[in-house]
Formats: structure tokens, sequence, C-alpha cells
């Protein structure tokens, strides 16, 4: 019995639909992606340190804060153009890599006019640094550098100067390298 | 709905306001670095002078007595001046300082003195000066005093000050 034409068009949309779902669910076998779960124990975290330490001086800043003394840098009976330098070891004994900042300040009458410099790398003869640089290094840990710190009477000090005393601070700073 | 200005600049300030806030939010992890600090004081440091400056005329019949205090490597000198000038029956009871010699060098201490054999001529007045110049010849201090011998006075007397 020939068919009529809407039956052919039923079977063939029929036919579309099942060619369509076989489709879908064959590409959703690409969906399937493996996968397993598991736990993994790792080992424990521990933050690192950061500690600044120095040699050379009467006292080592162990630790967070603290004083040390430097009493080599000092003049007596200073006059116009006196220096003295003196030079000492910053040191990263943690383990976080930092950069350290030496600030000096005289206190009293002489402020104005006690001139201080610091480098870093530098030696001391007594009286002068040599080499080193004003750019302050990043020290790893276990690296250490060498400061150098010159004092002197600046040369165009007045008489007013005369007969004054002071003292020299020294602020260091270790700054963790991000 | 038209917004007026005043509208507008206020949702300008509440849009910088909350810039401000994000800009300041993103900085804040730089201060968070650890830092270490520490601090190293120095010996004393402490400026040439000269100090102590002391006249003291003694006993009648001792030679006038200057003494001062100045750090090693200091010249000092000390000038004399005089009126009258010793003449004839009064001289210098030491060579220097006098009013034509002044004492200089390495120096701390001066002493002077004018003998008379004559009242008439022994009322004498004068002044010292001392300079002291400091290493380096930068720095230099200077003091002042007046002193006297009076042969003429009874009883006989002798002075030696210092100026303020």
């Amino acid at each position: 019995m020939p068919e009529t034409r809407p039956r052919r068009a039923a079977r063939r949309l029929l036919l579309v639909g099942v060619l369509a779902l076989a489709l879908v669910t064959s590409g959703a076998v690409a969906w399937a992606y493996w996968s397993a779960q598991g736990t993994a124990t790792g080992t424990a975290m521990t933050s690192g340190t950061l500690d600044m330490t120095i040699t050379g001086a009467d006292g080592t800043l162990v630790g967070p804060g603290g004083t040390a003394a430097l009493p080599g840098l000092a003049l007596a009976d200073a006059v116009p153009g006196s220096s003295v330098s003196q030079t000492f070891t910053i040191q990263n004994s943690g383990t976080a890599p930092f950069i350290p900042a030496v600030t000096a300040t005289a206190s009293a009458a002489l402020a104005s006019w006690l001139d201080t410099t610091v480098l870093y790398g530098a030696t001391s003869d007594g009286t002068t640094c040599t080499g080193g640089t004003t750019t302050q290094p990043s020290l790893a840990a276990a690296q250490s550098v060498a400061v150098c710190v010159v004092v002197a009477l600046d040369a165009s000090a007045p008489a007013s100067a005369q007969g004054q005393s002071a003292t020299v601070t020294l602020a260091l700073t270790a700054t963790q390298v991000p | 709905m038209v917004r007026t200005s005043a509208q507008r600049w206020g949702s300008a300030v509440v849009g910088l306001s909350l810039l401000g806030l994000l800009a300041a939010q993103t900085t804040s992890p730089a201060e968070a670095y650890w830092t270490d600090t520490g601090t190293i004081t120095s010996g004393t440091f402490t400026t040439w002078a000269l100090t102590d400056v002391v006249c003291q005329p003694g006993a009648w019949g001792s030679n006038h007595e200057l003494d001062w205090a100045v750090p090693a490597g200091t010249t000092s000198t000390v000038s004399l001046t005089v009126t009258p000038e010793p003449s004839v029956l009064s001289w210098w009871a030491t060579s220097a300082p006098t009013s034509s010699t002044p004492l200089s060098g390495a120096y701390t201490q001066a002493t002077w003195g004018i003998t008379s054999i004559s009242s008439s001529e022994g009322n004498f007045v004068g002044t010292w000066t001392l300079v002291a110049a400091a290493p380096g010849g930068v720095w230099t201090a200077t003091q002042t005093g007046t002193w006297s011998i009076n042969y003429a006075s009874s009883p006989q007397t002798n002075t030696c000050t210092v100026n303020p």
C-alpha cells in the first residue's frame, strides 16, 4: 500500500529525530572525562625569619630591635676638618632577604656641624672610608656587608662650636625584600 | 532627569573617594613587609677649646702667673701692655712675656713681673692677651685681662684679673 505523502514526511521526521538523539548521546561520551580523587599529605609550612645582626661593635642586635655601641667612633678636641671612621658588619642571620639602611643623627650643639657619611662595602683607615657605595645592598640569608661610617667636623664650623660635645646615633633598619 | 551641577560634583567626590580607598588598599601590602631595627651609639665627640684660664698675682714679690688649658698641638701666645714702661729704675723680671716680647709656643703658663727700686715710677698698670691657635690654624680663641703692680701704694699691691 503506497504511503501517503504525510506519512513519508512523518517517517523522515522520526528518522532525523533518531539521528539527532544518536549524535547527542555519542557527544556525551566526550564530556565524561576521567577523574579521580585523593588526599595528598604535605609537609608542614613554616614561616621564615628576618633578623639583622651586627659584628664589630659592642653588641650584636640579635633578634628584633636592640642597641649596641661603637665607642671607637669618637673624636676628642676636634677642629674643623677632623674626622674619624669606623666599620661594623651587618649580617642577615634570618632566612628572609632584606635591605639594610643606616641613618646617622648627631645630637646636641654639634648636630649642625658633624657631617656623617655611610658607605656600604667600604673599608676604614681610621679617618676616612675607602671604596664602597651609598646604595643599600640586598642581603640574602647568611650574607653580610661591611658598613663604614665617617664623622667629620665641618670645615666651616664656627668658633661658637668650640668646647661642645655630642654623640652620633646610627639607626639601623632592615626591610624585607619583597 | 536632569542632574544639577551640585549633584554632579557630589558624584565626582564620591567617585574620587572610592578611587582613593581602592588605591590605599592596593598599597597596603607594601606596608606589611617584615622589618628589624637596631640602634648603634657612638662614643663622644668633643671640640677643641681654650679652658681654665686663671691669673693670680701671687704674694707681693712674686711674679704674676697666667695659667690655661689647651689640647695638645695648640700654639699659645701671651702679649702684654703696661703703662708706664719700665725705665732706668725699673725693669722686667722675666724675659718673656714683656711689653716688647710676647711668649709664644706650646705653653700653658706665663709669668711676668716688674722690679722697681723707685716708688716714683712704681705704679704699673697693664693688660694681657692670650691667643690660642688650634692645630690646623682654622680656630683661635682669645682671652684678655688686666694686671697691675703698685710700688707707690702702702701697702704695695698687685692684681691680675680675667675679663669675662
